[in-house]
């Protein structure tokens, strides 16, 4: 396939593809991030709890303290989404 | 220019911190003591978690080495791999632990299903030994196979004899998206053609019908990706951590490392498109 350029006639179309995968990919990423990180606070928690009831304290709402705000009201996600969107169209720096 | 956003690995020193600050404010009854007993009890839990441990099942040939490598090591030039000898080795197949560029990683890689019918009995087997000792599993078939049936059979088998938690565990991907027809991968932009992303599309929803008889899909549906072009890398890593015990899936937030797919995009079309993504002149 030849090389696409802005004077090729599928040039709009072939960016419009490319700027969804990309946008996709991005949010692909953030949710990593999020899953990543509340599976680990979700860890802490199960740990945290055991331990301390071993040493005879009892830990009420585990999971409410592991919780990050920000990621708990979604507005956290939401905007890591749109950030990523912003970015694939600033040039690096 | 940036065009994808990284992805951030833990901070886990200001995790713990943040999270010790909260259990005190929440339970004040904890001693200074005590909660620094109680942090070092956590660090070592850590540090002694076992690496995440992944199955790719798939015929020979449809790229499970490499995905193994353009999801876990992209930048090292081969894949360090030595026998595996903290688990059971499984009759068939190959287990290793990996190094990736980011940790370590336990593999199994399993044979795929559809050859013969004696050893797929024999492999059956050995998913149901194997299923319960993995956090996930990624089963792999190559664009444009349609053969699903071995694989529908063999998940309503392994449902019926260990559950859904078990089941639950597997990712279905496709493998080689790039070679679906009429073969015209778009150089530059590194894109499937218009025609591709309709035959994918198509396969997809082909396979993805009969899968979900006997599975349900994660979010986004089953995967087309390709190795050699990078393409969807991200959503099958994506796919994995999502499929992954939720107190273990931080482990392959952890050891991923995701070939880069912007470094095989031609960096004239992405000036091209920076320029057209430009506010006209007045």
């Amino acid at each position: 396939m030849k090389e696409i350029s802005p004077g090729s006639p599928e040039f709009a179309e072939v960016k419009a593809r490319f700027e969804r995968l990309m946008d996709a990919a991005s949010e692909d990423v953030v949710i990593r991030e999020k899953l990543t990180e509340d599976s680990f606070r979700q860890f802490c928690a199960t740990i945290l709890t055991r331990v301390a009831e071993q040493m005879g304290y009892i830990i009420h709402n585990a999971t409410e303290f592991v919780r990050d705000m920000k990621w708990a009201a979604s507005e956290g996600w939401r905007q890591g989404v749109t950030k990523a969107r912003e970015n694939r169209l600033r040039p690096r720096a | 220019m940036r065009y994808l956003t990284d992805f951030r690995r833990l901070n886990m020193a200001d995790l713990i911190a943040s999270l010790m600050g909260a259990l005190r404010k929440q339970n004040p009854a904890i001693t200074a003591p005590d909660a620094d007993k109680l942090q070092r009890q956590l660090e070592n839990e850590i540090a002694k978690q076992q690496p995440p441990t992944i199955a790719f099942i798939g015929l020979t040939g449809v790229g499970k080495t490499s995905t193994v490598n353009t999801l876990f090591n992209h930048d090292l030039p081969v894949s360090h791999t030595r026998p595996c000898t903290t688990l059971p080795t499984p009759v068939s197949g190959e287990l290793y632990e990996f190094t990736g560029a980011k940790g370590d990683l336990i593999v199994y890689d399993m044979p795929g299903l559809g050859e013969d019918e004696d050893t797929d009995e024999k492999y059956y087997a050995m998913y149901r030994d194997i299923l319960p000792r993995v956090d996930v599993a990624v089963w792999v078939i190559n664009v444009p196979n349609r053969q699903v049936a071995p694989i529908q059979q063999a998940i309503r088998r392994l449902r019926a004899e260990l559950g859904d938690a078990q089941v639950n565990k597997i990712v279905v991907a496709a493998s080689m998206a790039d070679r679906i027809e009429p073969y015209n991968w778009v150089p530059g932009a590194n894109i499937p053609s218009k025609e591709q992303d309709e035959h994918l599309e198509d396969y997809l929803s082909s396979i993805s019908e009969r899968i979900a008889k006997v599975l349900t899909l994660r979010s986004g549906g089953i995967v087309a990706y390709s190795n050699t072009k990078r393409y969807q890398l991200e959503r099958l890593m994506r796919q994995i951590v999502e499929s992954a015990p939720p107190e273990r899936a931080w482990l392959f937030g952890e050891v991923a490392d995701v070939a880069d797919v912007r470094e095989l995009i031609d960096p004239r079309f992405l000036q091209y498109i920076e320029q057209a993504s430009l506010p006209p002149r007045r």
